[in-house]
């Protein structure tokens, strides 16, 4: 099933918000709805589309801290909100 | 570009290092790879740093002498610690300009990139982008021991051939391989340019086509780079550092113990800091005045201008600046520590939501926490945040935090005009003290600042690290020296300045042997008097004290004592006299609102300008123009409250 954003990117079910995530899981990055320039950012620090990452903890605030290629990165929520995810396993 | 060159534009407070026309050796890379650390273990305490010519942007630069290959006298090249950046694709005016710098008309001679051994993906981006100019450059590998305790190692020969620059493994903070660092630079200074790497055609497509295509060819050339370089043994990836992250950023835990964190550091630079002060404070006032008192008797100078300019100008004025020296260092070496172990960019997290409000990050806690201890590390410790603009609004805000020398007076004026009810009125400063930092933020924020851009939370963590002694005393000397020498041109002006109008008569009498009433300094305050009739204390003995807290508000007590000639209780006098005297004077000038009219005044004393030292820090920072808009900000801001406080008090 495919589903149409209102950014209008495509995005299969199964994907969810990194925001809404389970922790300790690997998943892998689908979508980076995001202006490039921060998506260029994110990009330089690992998180690509096709990335494996997890998401390690939930912060105060209702952020969250990624686990990419080794290294931790703290998110706040409008970020986690506009990166799409699935699960690794391609669990749906 | 060579140092000749770079200096001659240099301005700001940044001082020349050397005359000669040093090589410039540019120092690139991420925040958080060891980039200001090496720059450090290769300059030493010779170091400066300030703001680069035209911009805001906070930069360092010293000098490195290496052990010449050719020659058997040392070599000294300039080293520049350039702001740190992902990429070449800028996203502050930080980045922006170290792109200028590296790739600008005049680039380095050659360009040092740090890459991290534990993310060597991730550090090769910018790499890749360097790669694609002409240019010298060397890739310093660190934190391989990280990387080893992951069960990564890496190769520097594998990875010299895929990058096509030298590599050189090296542990800034051990200073380990800054030798063959030194041979390394100098092989590729003696060298020509290296050609750019060969990239994909694409001049013919769209913009964004074409970014596209050089970042999936940037990518593959790292991927390639990595593969070729690094083998990964897979060893059990250590989870202290998350588990130490579940408690310190976690929702009920992370902001106790950043709180507990913030008392700490509040703490050291009062409590322990206060001790040393008065130490300094005494030795200044009493020992050295003192043994210089006798030497200008010995030597027959005993006229009272050459007196009171030696003693009360310069000895007062240096003293006041060398008393903030014990205070200074503390801030320094505990920033030193939190950024060095990793814990500030958590801080950072925990705080971002509530900073984010006030359109800034959430570091810009640490300022405002340790103004309420002094306003003057308060600014200095502005420097944490990774905006220009972010550290101009916090530097605005920070005077606004009510430090613990207002805290002298508003203890003896809560004791004099309101008996048992004196700790509510001290505690209500603290809180008026709070909003005036929220309210002025958002009103500076919805004003100036509303083109300030509100980029979202993308933290990369640093992993935690034992921090070194021999780094946090380097950092903490470096910034404490530059403070000294920006800061105390001011300050002893200030005090030369204020001296000067307390010594010229104005009815008669010799100059430097007048009670202050008669000076000049009296009738300045006779003349502002009447702008504080609104605010019920328009008395000229009331101003006075106002012109005094400019300088200093720790000297307001002391003051009212010499002007009442009472006792003063700063000192361990009896209160009475002076209670008295400001009674009286309150009552007259308020036309019998007292009470209105002395709250009023503690919340003009507390919003005004905080000290010359303060606009001393702010002017090293933010520069003159800002300094002074602040200062007119919280004129504005303290009159119309105190004006508001009396009128609406009296009508009650």
């Amino acid at each position: 099933m495919v589903l149409r954003l209102w950014y209008g990117c495509e995005v299969v079910s199964g994907v969810m918000s990194l925001g809404n995530a389970p922790l300790h899981t690997p998943l892998t990055l689908v979508t980076c709805l995001i202006e490039p320039g921060l998506r260029s950012r994110l990009a330089t620090l690992g998180l690509r589309t096709g990335s494996p990452l997890e998401v390690v903890l939930t912060t105060a605030g209702h952020g969250r801290v990624i686990g990419v290629a080794g290294s931790r990165i703290a998110m706040d929520v409008s970020v986690l909100r506009q990166l799409h995810v699935k699960l690794a396993s391609g669990g749906e | 570009m060579t140092e000749r060159s770079s200096v001659s534009a240099n301005c700001h407070g940044v001082a020349e290092v050397a005359s000669s026309a040093n090589p410039v050796i540019a120092v690139a890379g991420a925040p958080n790879v060891g980039k200001s650390t090496l720059f450090n273990a290769l300059t030493g305490a010779g170091a400066i740093t300030g703001n680069w010519p035209g911009t805001s942007t906070a930069y360092s630069r010293g000098l490195w002498r290496v052990r010449s290959l050719q020659e058997t006298s040392p070599m000294v090249l300039s080293v520049i610690d350039l702001p740190g950046s992902y990429s070449l694709d800028p996203l502050s005016p930080d980045e922006e300009l170290t792109k200028q710098l590296l790739l600008g008309d005049d680039p380095p001679a050659v360009t040092i990139a740090i890459v991290d051994a534990a993310h060597l993906a991730r550090s090769l981006y910018l790499v890749a982008q360097l790669r694609e100019h002409h240019m010298r450059l060397v890739v310093a590998v660190t934190m391989s021991d990280v990387a080893a305790g992951r069960g990564i190692d890496i190769d520097p020969v594998a990875l010299q051939y895929a990058i096509g620059a030298p590599v050189v493994i090296i542990d800034p903070r051990r200073r380990s391989g800054v030798v063959g660092l030194a041979a390394s630079v100098q092989q590729v200074l003696a060298a020509p340019s290296v050609a750019p790497r060969k990239l994909p055609t694409v001049a013919h497509l769209p913009y964004s086509e074409r970014s596209l295509i050089l970042e999936d060819d940037r990518f593959a050339w790292i991927e390639q780079a990595v593969s070729l370089s690094t083998s990964d043994q897979e060893a059990a990836r250590s989870d202290l550092g998350d588990r130490i992250d579940r408690l310190v950023l976690g929702s009920v835990s992370g902001p106790l113990i950043f709180l507990f964190m913030m008392w700490l550091v509040f703490q050291a630079t009062t409590v322990v800091a206060s001790p040393l002060q008065d130490i300094l404070d005494g030795f200044f006032a009493d020992t050295l005045t003192g043994w210089v008192e006798s030497v200008l008797r010995a030597l027959g100078w005993d006229a009272v201008w050459l007196h009171g300019l030696i003693v009360a100008g310069f000895i007062g004025g240096i003293g006041s600046v060398l008393t903030f020296a014990p205070l200074m260092t503390i801030m320094f070496i505990l920033l030193a520590l939190l950024e060095d172990s990793g814990y500030l960019a958590r801080a950072a997290v925990i705080t971002d939501r509530m900073m984010r409000r006030l359109g800034l990050p959430g570091q810009a806690f640490l300022p405002l926490i340790v103004g309420f201890g002094c306003n003057v590390p308060g600014i200095a410790a502005t420097r944490i945040l990774p905006l220009p603009r972010q550290r101009l609004l916090t530097a605005l805000l920070v005077p606004f935090t009510s430090c613990t020398a207002r805290l002298t007076v508003y203890l003896m004026i809560g004791d004099v005009f309101f008996g048992r009810w004196a700790g509510t009125v001290v505690f209500a400063m603290y809180v008026v003290s709070i909003v005036l930092v929220v309210a002025t933020g958002l009103l500076l924020r919805a004003t100036l600042w509303r083109t300030l851009p509100d980029p979202p939370l993308v933290l990369d963590l640093p992993p935690y690290q034992r921090p070194t002694l021999r780094l946090t005393v380097s950092v903490a000397w470096r910034k404490l020296k530059s403070f000294l020498q920006s800061a105390s041109g001011i300050i002893v002006a200030v005090v030369i300045a204020v001296w000067l109008l307390q010594a010229v008569p104005m009815h008669g009498g010799t100059f430097g042997e007048v009670d202050v009433a008669d000076s000049l300094y009296a009738v300045i305050a006779r003349g502002i008097a009447p702008v504080f009739s609104l605010a019920g204390f328009g008395s000229w003995d009331i101003a006075s004290t106002l012109l005094v807290g400019f300088v200093a508000k720790e000297a307001v007590i002391s003051s009212w004592a010499q002007t009442y000639a009472v006792n003063d209780p700063s000192a361990g006098g009896t209160i009475a006299g002076m209670s008295e005297a400001l009674h009286a004077s309150f009552e007259q000038t308020s036309g019998g609102h007292l009470l209105p009219a002395v709250l009023a005044f503690l919340v003009f004393f507390l919003a005004y300008t905080p000290c010359v030292a303060t606009l001393a820090a702010q002017t090293r920072e933010i520069g003159a123009k800002w300094t002074w808009i602040g200062v007119a900000l919280q004129l504005v801001v303290a009159w119309v409250l105190a004006v508001l406080v009396f009128q609406v008090g009296r009508l009650l």
